[in-house]
């Protein structure tokens, strides 16, 4: 199988310093300028196959929002390139990006702030129809925008109202369908579940599942629910602060973590009828993409630390199942 | 599938509108106010502005039911003998077309720049440092000196031609900064909702995402300070005229009606004077009244959806 | 075992302008203790209202219309404020979901942990100082004597739900009622802090009131757990034995409906429909519109709650057997 996404070695970097009022500090008697930069991603390279669900996991602060992000053009990146279907993305023009917007489409997570509060679902759902066909005359438009509100599961006699009028559910099944309604090929899906109820979130993974198989659909899923991730994915990344520390295919992942986080990030998820303590305790807290550590940027809380991971960077390294880690002890084969 | 009429029906809006007793009733009376000033043509009954029908001879005549007045002239007559009432509706007009297109202009400016200075972040910094040079300028100072530019211009009857769309313009370009402002916090507000970046996603135009998705959601503060800012139109008119800078005396105001009676109020004609007085007070108080209910009512904390 | 806590048909109103809504129905609970119960539910069940109204944080349009809360001998729901402040904060204490809402944040930890203590005893400065640096402690804070001095931005998210927790134990409450505590906050640092709420009330003897919509969290936490559905407690019964042995129909949804349950199959096991909103309540059982294995009784009946075999109390037709 072909990569149809391909993220090689990406930084994104945004800049908070502010003015250069902001700016000025006095720091023992001499007056410097203090630039404050949040290294968001940090040299981050995937690929993902066509038709796979990619799902990129980490906890607050790690990233991942922003490379899904990034990847989908609403970030330029900093570094590296970006390439769909081999071709370079990331450094086009809003008008050569155009024929892509077609191809790549997103789901957010905020089912309340996903959607115009303004605009009617008809109007949300045919305006990308109409921005991308021109030629399309109204019932084509129509028909295009019922077809897929059928799919999701909405009722067209319901176009006619406000997002506020649905449930949460609802408005997240329209957001669905809005990214459906271009027929793209990749959709990136950043925590689209997170803020629904358990008994909804299974009808509404249900409804990613079934368009995936419909569609031929790729997937690059964030999430930071684990149970989900386990169940839907086909390979997983975890990240931390920015930074790539595992990517394995999900099998692997969940019976074999490799890197000391994602153990620790296992270990800590709440099992249903399980007992509570026993898990890896980090100790200290997690530190803010501003002031990234030296050296391994997990070094300050991993158990396994020693001095080399304090100092350098640990490169990413692809084990002999496929499995890509960036860890000196895995790789010094202490772990 | 509900029609407009019908969803307004059943509106929130409405239905809290209605529960209100203070709102209903400053409702009515707006709408009796601005009725009236509009039907001015119609309803008065003398033209303040037919200087034939004018009597020098009916001059600071006290109002109907004082000693000495006369049943034609109901609130009297002012020092040309212009019927009181009459003027009054004509004078209302002048103060509501003023503020409302002041406020128009306002809301116009303050708008496109507001929207600019939120989206484009390059724009933000110059636009916003010239939003503040426009607030260092004084309002009276800007309307003496455009004033007498004018007047050295087009003299004294040229400017009474234009003496409307000057003020409007002036009072205009005094205050969109206040809007500016506010349009431009929604704005910033509004360009990190996801919604925003969905119409990236799929392609839209910076300008078509600022005018088709973000503009809409910015205007509900623009609506709570329109209605504030209508009756400060209103009361900057009516400063400028009492100060001698605003509409002339043939075609008066409710402001210089109150200036040109102002003189006569210690020799006993105080009809002059105080009537425009408590009509300006009741039209600024009943839209401040309506502007409180809007404000209240479009609070992000108690209105949902 | 002695009774903490005894609520008795409870039932929390909301006047809307749409008409009644009846937020909490007949709610009938019994913690002692020293015990933990976990209340579960979706949004809309009604759980945080349910934990407001024990301590009487119901505001307008809400009101306890029925029922009784007896805490201490003593009716709750029938005391004025004055009472009910010297219970609240005291003997019972609430954690709230989000700690930057809890924490004022223009004042530093120090003052909020004093004001707190010096509201309920009647104590010098110096000792309220002590205890204040003997609960951070308890929580596990670093340097104590510093961080009174901090304000809560300068806190990190899982540190600020400590002090929150802190403060909550500051006059050795009798009861704990923890609202969604760890929603906000990450995997890792919801694993500590839920260690640490069963550390604590292992240690102190306090009974724990948590309420969650993560069953996973429940199961490892508590040892009771009631299911709330539209207003009512629909299963009530040990942790373990409810996850493994669920009876409700609704329950057993929940729990299918877990990616964990799916057991190798692609789709997850979805309930069908949503839940009925509280204006439009069906007449009989409020899961019957969901429901597989109702039956017409169960279209005009609401159930009550039946005691099995196993211990586990449901309000189900169906569950009680023969039906």
């Amino acid at each position: 199988m072909s990569a149809i996404l391909e993220v090689k070695d990406i930084d994104k970097h945004f800049d908070i310093s502010g003015s250069v009022i902001d700016q000025i500090r006095f720091t023992g008697g001499k007056v410097s300028r203090r630039k404050t930069v949040v290294k968001a991603v940090n040299s981050v390279s995937l690929d993902v196959e066509a038709g796979e669900t990619l799902s990129v996991v980490g906890e607050s602060g790690c990233g991942k929002s922003t490379l899904a992000r990034t990847v989908m053009g609403l970030y330029r990146p900093n570094k590296g390139e970006i390439h769909y279907r081999g071709a370079r993305i990331d450094n086009l023009s809003s008008a050569k990006m155009l024929p892509y917007r077609t191809k790549m489409q997103m789901v957010f997570q905020d089912p309340y702030a996903s959607l115009n509060p303004r605009m009617t679902v008809r109007q949300i759902l045919e305006e990308p129809v109409r921005f991308h066909n021109p030629d399309m005359n109204r019932d084509e438009v129509r028909d295009r925008v019922a077809e897929v509100m059928c799919q999701v599961g909405v009722d067209p006699v319901w176009a006619t109202n406000f997002p506020h009028e649905f449930s949460g559910g609802q408005r997240q099944r329209i957001s669905i369908a809005r990214a459906l309604v271009l027929d793209p090929e990749f959709i990136a899906a950043d925590e689209p579940i997170a803020a629904l109820d358990v008994s909804i979130q299974a009808q509404i993974l249900n409804l990613l599942m079934d368009a995936q198989e419909q569609r031929g659909l790729t997937y690059l899923f964030i999430s930071h629910d684990l149970s989900v991730v386990e169940h839907i994915s086909s390979r997983v990344l975890v990240m931390y602060l920015g930074c790539v520390c595992e990517l394995a295919s999900a099998k692997e992942l969940f019976t074999n973590p490799k890197h000391p986080y994602t153990q620790a990030l296992l270990s800590a998820i709440p099992r249903l009828g399980g007992q509570a303590g026993g898990h890896v305790k980090l100790s200290g807290d997690v530190p803010t993409p501003i002031n990234l550590p030296t050296g391994c940027v997990f070094h300050g809380r991993c158990p396994h630390a020693n001095e080399r991971c304090s100092r350098k960077i640990p490169k990413q390294r692809t084990l002999d199942n496929g499995t890509v880690v960036a860890c000196h002890g895995v790789e010094e084969g202490r772990i | 599938m509900r029609t407009r009429w019908q969803r307004f029906k059943e509106s929130y809006m409405l239905y809290s509108f209605l529960r209100d007793p203070i709102a209903v009733t400053c409702f009515a009376i707006l709408a009796v106010l601005v009725f009236s000033a509009f039907a001015a043509p119609v309803i008065a009954p003398h033209d303040p502005y037919d200087t034939t029908t004018i009597n020098i001879m009916n001059a600071q005549l006290p109002p109907a039911w004082e000693q000495g007045g006369n049943a034609d002239f109901l609130l009297g007559t002012d020092a040309q003998g212009r019927d009181m009432l009459s003027t009054m509706l004509y004078g209302m007009r002048v103060s509501i077309l003023i503020g409302v297109g002041a406020v128009c202009l306002q809301a116009f400016l303050g708008i496109v720049v507001g929207l600019l200075s939120g989206y484009i972040k390059r724009l933000d910094n110059i636009l916003m440092r010239i939003a503040d040079v426009q607030l260092s300028f004084s309002t009276y100072m800007v309307a003496i000196f455009i004033g007498a530019i004018v007047q050295a211009a087009f003299g004294v009857a040229g400017y009474d031609e234009v003496a409307v769309p000057l003020i409007i313009v002036i009072i205009g370009l005094a205050e969109w900064p206040q809007y500016a402002r506010t349009v431009r916090a929604s704005v910033m507000a509004e360009r990190k909702k996801e919604y925003v970046e969905a119409a990236r996603v799929i392609g839209l135009s910076k300008t078509r995402i600022m005018w088709r998705h973000i503009l809409p959601n910015t205007l509900s503060p623009v609506l709570v300070i329109s209605t504030v800012q209508v009756a400060n139109a209103i009361m900057s008119e009516a400063a400028l005229s009492f100060l001698g800078l605003g509409m002339p005396v043939t075609k008066p105001s409710l402001g210089s009606l109150i200036t040109a009676g102002f003189e006569y109020i210690f020799s006993g004609s105080w009809w002059i004077t105080i009537f425009p007085g408590i009509l300006l007070v009741t039209l600024i108080l009943v839209i401040n009244l309506l502007g409180d209910w809007v404000r209240d009512f479009l609070n992000p904390k108690l209105y949902k959806g | 075992m002695e009774k903490l806590i005894d609520i008795e048909n409870l039932r929390v109103d909301f006047e809307l302008r749409s008409g009644r809504v009846r937020a909490v129905r007949d709610v009938s609970l019994v913690i002692n203790k020293g015990e933990r119960l976990g209340i579960v539910g979706e949004s809309g069940a009604g759980k945080s209202v349910l934990g407001f109204s024990l301590i009487n944080l119901i505001s307008k349009p809400g009101r306890i219309t029925g029922g009784q809360i007896l805490f201490d001998g003593r009716d709750l729901t029938k005391l004025n404020d004055d009472q009910m402040r010297h219970i609240r904060g005291n003997d019972i204490s609430m954690i709230f979901q989000d700690p930057m809402m809890t924490l004022n944040p223009v004042l530093t930890i120090g003052t909020q942990m004093k004001e707190t203590i010096l509201a309920h005893m009647k104590v010098s400065a110096k000792e309220a100082e002590a205890i204040c640096l003997d609960k951070l402690r308890k929580v596990y804070i670093p340097s104590p004597e510093k961080r009174l001095k901090q304000y809560p931005h300068e806190f990190s998210g899982g540190m600020r739900q400590r002090i929150v927790i802190a403060i909550s134990l500051l006059t050795s409450p009798k009861l704990i009622i923890a609202d969604e505590p760890t929603t906000a906050l990450d995997v890792t640092i919801q694993a500590e802090i839920m260690d640490l709420l069963l550390e604590l009330c292992e240690k102190e003897n306090m009974g724990l009131i948590l309420i969650t919509h993560d069953l996973a969290v429940v199961s490892e936490v508590t040892q009771r757990i009631a299911v709330l559905y539209a207003g009512k407690v629909i299963e009530l019964g040990a942790a373990d034995q409810l996850i493994t042995n669920p009876q409700h129909p609704y329950t057993k949804g929940l729990i299918q409906a877990l990616p964990q349950m799916a057991g190798g199959e692609r789709r997850l096991n979805q309930i069908p429909g949503m839940m009925p909103s509280l204006l439009n309540m069906p007449k009989g059982c409020p899961f019957e519109p969901r429901c597989t294995i109702c039956s017409e009784r169960c279209k005009t009946e609401i159930p009550k709650l039946h005691e099995l075999e196993c211990g586990t109390q449901v309000a189900c037709f169906k569950c009680e057997g023969g039906e």
